[in-house]
């Protein structure tokens, strides 16, 4: 399995091709549970990856597989225990795999407003800025273990998860400098920008330490993701 | 429309549940949602409940793109419309090019695997990322097996393929027409 992955490259200009790729690489990796558990491993004692790892207010993500130059980075996401309606785009387009838990998944219309007035150094929700940013619901499901998605970068959508839902998330190369995020209320937005562009406070904030990626890495088990 | 038989419509759908569905408020299409999937959930429910041994899911015959002509119906108003669907991979359909349906639809899956591709829409739209990405590409791909629901507004471009025969139980909110077209 692993080999394979180190052999592929995905082409994310051919989405349909793209997630024929994408879709059949997170099904085996979800399937052998030795080989996902040896890339968590591997995530750990690799800086560049280990580096890469992230505690957000909603989620946390793991970084266990870095080869954008082939059109692929793997990450393992884990809800935290807060959900909140938060309407966003990507930077890149991504196909993911949910193997526990589940999420309410709104795929939204912008109606009004296009986030250009939005300050570059709004990058948190604490200073979000008014957007006039409105969007309204244009498909709703519930994704539950199993599901599988590719999502184009352009698309806004939110996730509503629950507690301990865990993703595969297979992402492609960055095609846009900074994507947005809106809380759905207020109207208000900020934006996220790549590591190598953000705020070195931001940057800080969301770094974890080894203690708590084996704290998730714990999680996994339980969670007999790995 | 060919109907089926009223007596295994009138096990299915009650008339609690047709009062349920004609009170959806489609206005907030998440709250739509939910109450519309869990009124076919009771549907399903129902459906895997043996019927007399006279007929059963089995009885509802799959043939060209039952979508287009509506499917079967279980209840048709102007408020509702509850109908098992069957789409089969044979032949030329309208449901494989980009359509709307100009009504919400929320459709759970009973059999097989249904393709959905979703396109984006007409409007504004962000500051970046969107000039790479004009309609109609394809731009949320996903697969949605047995058990899946999924709500769709009346505006959302889609299209559907399956390599098997798919059954759906799907439920219409009120509108005029049910004849695709091309959301651009």
């Amino acid at each position: 399995m692993l080999s394979a992955l180190d052999n592929t490259f995905i082409d994310w200009n051919d989405i349909d091709k793209a997630r024929e790729q994408s879709r059949e690489i997170l099904l085996e990796l979800a399937a052998d549970k030795s080989a996902l558990g040896e890339l968590v491993t591997r995530a750990r004692e690799t800086d560049d990856l280990f580096d890469k790892c992230e505690h957000h207010r909603l989620l946390d993500k793991l970084v266990v597989y870095d080869a954008l130059d082939r059109g692929m980075r793997i990450r393992v996401h884990l809800s935290t225990s807060d959900h909140k309606d938060r309407p966003h785009d990507h930077r890149f387009s991504f196909t993911t795999l949910i193997l526990r838990g589940h999420y309410r998944h709104v795929r939204h219309q912008l109606l009004s407003g296009t986030g250009a007035q939005v300050s570059n150094l709004s990058q948190d929700d604490f200073d979000a800025e008014d957007a006039g940013l409105h969007v309204a619901p244009r498909f709703v499901t519930t994704e539950s273990a199993g599901s599988c998605y590719t999502l184009h970068h352009s698309e806004i959508h939110t996730t509503f998860t629950s507690p301990l839902t865990v993703s595969l998330f297979l992402r492609g190369p960055a095609e846009k400098e900074r994507s947005i995020i809106t809380d759905r209320a207020t109207g208000q937005a900020w934006w996220r920008y790549g590591e190598a562009q953000e705020k070195e406070s931001r940057r800080g904030a969301k770094c974890i330490s080894r203690d708590y990626f084996d704290d998730l890495a714990g999680r996994l088990r339980q969670l007999e993701v790995i | 429309m060919t109907s089926l038989m009223p007596e295994f419509a009138a096990r299915l759908v009650s008339a609690e549940l047709i009062a349920a569905a004609e009170t959806i408020d489609w206005a907030d299409l998440d709250g739509a949602s939910e109450g519309a999937e869990r009124l076919l959930g009771t549907i399903a429910d129902r459906l895997a409940e043996p019927f007399g041994g006279e007929t059963d899911l089995a009885g509802v015959p799959a043939g060209g793109c039952a979508l287009v002509d509506g499917g079967r119906p279980l209840w048709v108003s102007d408020r509702a419309e509850i109908a098992i669907c069957t789409i089969t991979p044979a032949g030329s359909s309208p449901v494989r090019s980009p359509h709307v349906h100009t009504r919400p639809i929320t459709a759970r899956v009973l059999h097989g695997t249904i393709r959905l591709a979703l396109f984006g829409s007409a409007g504004p739209v962000l500051a970046e990322g969107h000039a790479a990405a004009p309609a109609p590409i394809a731009r949320f791909l996903r697969e949605d097996g047995a058990g899946r629901a999924i709500t769709l507004h009346g505006d959302q471009g889609h299209l559907l393929e399956v390599d098997r025969p798919a059954t759906m139980l799907v439920l219409r909110g009120p509108g005029a027409t049910r004849m695709p077209r091309n959301p651009d």
